[in-house]
């Protein structure tokens, strides 16, 4: 018991002050916590804990979308560069959809699988932490779609960089990215001609609220992405968990495959499609009812018309919906080992 | 601040593994040890408390609030175990200001000298650390957040002697000045066996004691001397025996309570135990305190050898 | 200070021991601050509770004394209290088990004088 440690234990004194305070502040937040929307504690209904979890969710979707991104003007600078050589094309436009399909499914996964130990390591619980994943997927969900949906619409109604296949007043440019499934709401019909030449299909005009039906479309189908990647998260975590770790390569397995098998598309063939969307049939309707268009076989050719956006749009929403209630099931009971060694 | 962890019959299994059985604990603020051998459920009740376990049955409540699931209840418990819940590209101090995030505060000044006394730059990258350093870096943190349940699981699991009892006084220090519950599981009792005020004991999943750490010097005594004049002796006052060694004509009997040095016949020596001594001695093999009297007991130091096949 | 589990001495009783010691060999003088609970407690890796009740015991005995805010301190006359007490200890237990032990070793009531002379006058 020397001077050296009573002047140590006088700077104790000092710094534990100021941990008294904050463990006073701490106490109050908890105490304010039941009547809620007090500043410092819940804000829009989130806990303290649910705003921290939503800002590490958003920071991880906000690289992926930046990364995202400078692939994605890499890919149609590539195209461009193909196009001045090669004009019409070897091989199609950048394909956005498909694009981030693989993109938002991961990290989703990732973010569900492997940040959930985190979290819940710093009291966060595991309802909160379902909440936060779903509002930051769908957040980036429709930051994706802003982004794609505008410069895309931009490129449409410039007219520039492409071919415009002019039906009446309709234009179909695919130059240096589309966005398939999502565009065709833009216009109230599309017919192809069997008999002409099939890649210049005819458009009905431009709907007036033609932006927002593709953006609609769009969303829906990001939304969906993310919804299927957080359970994909939620089911590999729980395989994980199980130490079933062939399931969690098969798992992989089978994305990959999907995703290979969705490029170079050898299944889908449009006879096969055909055949089982070929008028008056059960598989037809499903088709239309799903997609929200209505084929139309005539006798000069087919006719995708009157696209119903809200069909798709409502059903991407039920399947998040779903899917967090799926995902929120199966970690309700998630646990944290501690002898298992983990990556994060 | 006078929190109350209050732990009601909780059970736990894993698949047909029972790890809790019923535990009924409460602490209150002051230095805690929870001891028991290897899978004895003493991960498992920490994991527990801290929500990251789910328990099977019963409950565990702070100042009245079930714990589980429950956000403001959880931002006052912290709990250090070898779960890694960092980043490992983080910098330490990127590290800290997020535990301050969390949890609403952290005691910089505190944490900066004890990185210092450990010799640990704030700057460095907490997957650069060895383990042993990772472990101080996570004690540090779990110092300075102002929580008011503490719990630290192994946590001196890698360090060195010297950053062992660096722990210790700054665990003290820390505990000084802001008394809290704190519960502190380790295997290396005789280190802080004059550090915790609470010992409770944990047996396959029970809690089988709970007591002053300071009155285990009258929990039991070593009686050694001739073996039959040792027999006689513990027979007639009716001790309650523990455990009992022989070495040729030379007995060593361990019996429950204190033996008063009065009533000790010539010939017979007796002398207390440790607590790390008596925790070997109730834990080990079939012995246990409801079990008293057993007549060929095993080499007790074996015991912290011996695994469990049970996950803790 | 040292502390001995093997003793079967509470360990708070050890802490007052060890400062009664140090305020009969006069480390700590009357009127003087002993160190903080937090001191001793970090110093020598104690519990503060245990160390809070070492003390307290010895104020009790009357040998230190709070003073509110500020901490505890040597009360007077503690010195020569503390003697007394050290004293009183050395009759009732340590004379009679030295008796005892060298009866146990053979030793003579005259033979123990002889060498206890000896032993005061070297």
């Amino acid at each position: 018991m020397d001077g050296k440690v009573v002047t140590m234990n006088d700077n104790v004194r000092e710094s534990a002050h100021g941990t008294a305070n904050a463990a006073a502040g701490v106490s109050e937040t908890s105490v304010r916590g039941g009547r809620g929307m007090m500043r410092g504690d819940d804000f829009l209904g989130m806990s303290r804990q649910c705003r921290l979890t939503l800002r590490r969710n958003l920071a991880v979707y906000g690289v992926v979308l930046l990364l995202g991104l400078l692939l994605f003007v890499a890919l149609c600078y590539q195209r461009l560069q193909a196009l001045r050589y090669e004009p019409g094309g070897l091989s199609s436009s950048v394909d956005a959809e498909q694009y981030w399909f693989p993109i938002l499914l991961l990290t989703a996964a990732v973010w569900q699988w492997l940040f959930f130990d985190t979290a819940v390591c710093h009291g966060v619980s595991r309802r909160t932490f379902v909440k936060a994943s779903a509002i930051g997927g769908a957040i980036m969900a429709l930051a994706v779609s802003v982004v794609m949906v505008a410069s895309r619409y931009v490129l449409i109604i410039s007219g520039r960089g492409g071919t415009c296949f002019a039906g009446i007043k309709g234009c179909f440019l695919g130059e240096p990215f589309d966005l398939p499934r999502s565009e065709q709401f833009l216009y109230a019909w599309q017919r192809v001609s069997y008999t002409g030449d099939a890649s210049a299909p005819t458009f009905s005009p431009m709907l007036v609220g033609g932006a927002l039906f593709m953006f609609l479309k769009f969303l829906s189908l990001m939304l969906s992405y993310v919804a299927v990647g957080t359970v994909l998260g939620a089911v590999l975590a729980w395989a994980a968990g199980k130490g079933a770790w062939g399931i969690v390569a098969a798992l992989f397995v089978a994305c990959l495959a999907s995703q290979l098998l969705g490029s170079n598309s050898i299944l889908w063939t449009n006879e096969w499609l055909g055949r089982f969307t070929s008028a008056g049939t059960l598989g037809n309707w499903l088709v239309q009812a799903a997609s929200g268009r209505i084929i139309s076989h005539l006798s000069a050719g087919v006719e995708f018309g009157t696209y119903v956006v809200w069909i798709p749009l409502v059903e991407s929403l039920v399947l998040f919906a779903l899917c967090v209630w799926i995902v929120y099931l199966m970690t309700a009971r998630r646990e944290i080992h501690p002898a298992r060694q983990r990556i994060l | 601040m006078n929190a109350n962890l209050t732990i009601t019959d909780l059970s736990k299994r894993y698949g047909s593994t029972v790890a809790l059985d019923g535990v009924n604990l409460t602490f209150q603020p002051a230095i805690h040890g929870l001891f028991g051998r290897n899978g004895a459920g003493k991960s498992t009740l920490l994991g527990v408390i801290a929500n990251r376990l789910l328990p099977d049955g019963g409950a565990v409540e702070l100042d009245g609030a079930n714990v589980r699931e429950n956000e403001s209840a959880q931002s006052r418990i912290y709990l250090v175990n070898e779960t890694l819940p960092f980043l490992l590209g983080a910098r330490i101090s990127t590290i800290f200001k997020r535990e301050e995030r969390y949890y609403g505060g952290f005691d910089w000044p505190f944490s900066a000298r004890m990185l210092a006394a450990f010799g640990i730059e704030p700057g460095r990258a907490y997957g650069h650390l060895s383990l042993g350093q990772r472990m101080i870096v996570r004690l540090v943190a779990a110092l300075c957040v102002p929580t008011d349940v503490l719990l630290l699981d192994e946590p001196v699991l890698g360090l060195d002697a010297v950053n062992r009892d660096l722990f210790y006084r700054f665990l003290l220090e820390s505990y000084g000045e802001r008394p809290r519950i704190i519960v502190i599981s380790t295997h290396i009792i005789d280190e802080i066996a004059h550090i915790v005020e609470r010992a409770a004991i944990i047996d396959r999943g029970r809690i089988i004691e709970a007591f002053d750490a300071e009155s285990v010097t009258s929990r039991a005594t070593v009686l050694t001397g001739e073996s039959a004049c040792v027999g006689s002796f513990v027979e007639d006052c009716g001790l309650q025996v523990i455990s009992r060694e022989t070495m040729g004509r030379l007995a060593a009997v361990i019996v429950r309570g204190p033996v008063e040095a009065a009533d000790l016949p010539s010939g017979i020596a007796a002398n207390a135990l440790g607590l790390q001594d008596y925790v070997i001695r109730v834990t080990s093999g079939a012995v246990g305190p409801d079990m008293p009297d057993i007549s060929d007991h095993q080499e007790a130091g074996a015991a912290g050898a011996v695994s469990s096949s049970k996950g803790e | 200070m040292h502390f001995d589990d093997s003793s079967g001495e509470p360990l708070f009783r050890q802490v007052a021991d060890q400062l009664n010691e140090a305020i009969v060999s006069g480390l700590y003088r009357e009127g003087e601050q002993v160190p903080s609970t937090t001191e001793i407690s970090t110093t020598y890796r104690i519990n503060p509770a245990t160390v809070l009740k070492g003390m307290n015991l010895l104020v009790e005995r009357g040998l230190l004394e709070k003073r509110r805010g500020l901490g505890m301190f040597v009360a007077p006359g503690a010195a020569a209290r503390a003697r007394d007490a050290k004293r009183d200890e050395f009759l009732d237990n340590r004379l009679p088990q030295f008796i005892a032990e060298a009866r146990r070793l053979g030793f003579g009531p005259k033979e123990l004088t002889e060498l206890i002379e000896k032993e005061y006058a070297s």
